[in-house]
């Protein structure tokens, strides 16, 4: 693999792929940075490197978070008390804390799949393969957990002002 | 599926979803990249031993094949002909033809000489005839009967000389 091609992956997806290890682990970025070191140690670069880091990162989280299982309750409270998920913007539809919590109360699989499609790009068919399921559960995974968020978030219909509860 | 994707509820959230930029949390990407070139440059570990196994095996293969080898040697003799190219004659040096042998019947017997030339001969060699008085006998010319017979010159008449002529040439010896 070529130092640019590293490089592009690195700064395009490392924000991306340590959100989605959050859903796991308390330290996400160790799980990363690993998944990058695993990935230069490969002697061919992999067809889809980004679906590639995914699943990588994911089984990386599910073994650090399986190793702490006894301090599941720090692992909560740090959670609780780490940095924030999202860059706080002003110009963001969404406020950034409320986000997360939103995201922080939908079940594992449903804020798995949106995170790696919203913020990774991964399609259906890739983020079933990282999760080992069909696409067609991925997808409907995706829908419940954005229901569930629209409910929660109160976003507004876009041709209506009205909020929806 | 309950609800279309092209709900413009949901098509909204995730528009507002994805407004938000994910942090990178504590992740030092500098320290990334420099641990990612070390992690590009770092050779094999199974380089060297598997190198140092194949090499003692090699040893331990080739020592095995001497110790098993055969101390006694059969040796075999090939016989080869050459031509021997023939030897190139001395050189001699030509040596001087011998004297022809005499014949055997000159070898054993002894010269015998016969008549007056034998008397006088010995006679000369006694020293009782000078070497003066003896007539020569290898004169070319022929010497006169006069002469050889020691007589005064003119003492045989024609006739006496006649036949002792004839004697002597018919025989050629002295009579």
């Amino acid at each position: 693999m070529g130092p640019d091609l590293f490089r592009r992956l690195l700064d395009e997806h490392v924000a991306a792929l340590t959100l989605y290890a959050r859903q796991w682990c308390a330290a996400p970025e160790d799980v990363v940075q690993e998944a990058f070191l695993k990935l230069v140690r490969q002697k061919l670069p992999p067809d889809n490197c980004v679906a590639w880091l995914y699943r990588v990162v994911r089984n990386g989280a599910i073994s650090v978070a399986r190793s702490a299982q006894r301090r599941r309750r720090h692992e909560l409270d740090a959670a609780a008390q780490t940095p924030a998920w999202f860059v706080e913007h002003d110009d963001a539809a969404l406020d950034a804390d409320a986000a997360t919590a939103a995201l922080a109360e939908l079940p594992l699989e449903q804020r798995e799949v949106i995170v790696a499609h919203l913020w990774g790009g991964l399609t259906f068919e890739q983020i079933a393969e990282v999760a080992g399921c069909s696409s067609s559960t991925a997808h409907r995974w995706y829908l419940a957990g954005l229901s569930a968020l629209r409910e929660r978030l109160g976003v507004p219909c876009p041709k209506t002002s009205e909020t929806r509860s | 599926m309950s609800e279309d994707l092209r709900n413009p509820e949901l098509n909204a959230l995730e528009a507002a979803l994805t407004g938000l930029k994910p942090t990178s949390g504590s992740l030092d990407r500098e320290q990334l990249m420099f641990r990612a070139g070390q992690e590009s440059m770092r050779r094999p570990q199974w380089l060297w031993p598997a190198t140092t196994a194949v090499l003692a095996f090699a040893i331990v293969m080739l020592g095995g094949l001497l110790a098993m080898r055969p101390t006694q040697r059969e040796i075999v003799y090939v016989r080869i002909e050459t031509p021997v190219p023939p030897a190139p004659l001395p050189y001699e040096e030509p040596s001087e033809p011998e004297p022809a042998p005499l014949p055997q019947a000159l070898a054993r017997a002894p010269l015998v000489l016969k008549g007056d030339y034998a008397r006088l001969r010995d006679e000369l060699l006694s020293g009782k005839v000078s070497q003066a008085a003896a007539p020569s006998y290898f004169a070319p010319d022929p010497t006169s009967l006069d002469q050889l017979l020691g007589l005064p010159p003119e003492a045989l008449d024609h006739i006496g000389r006649s036949r002792l002529n004839r004697a002597f040439s018919r025989t050629g010896e002295p009579l």
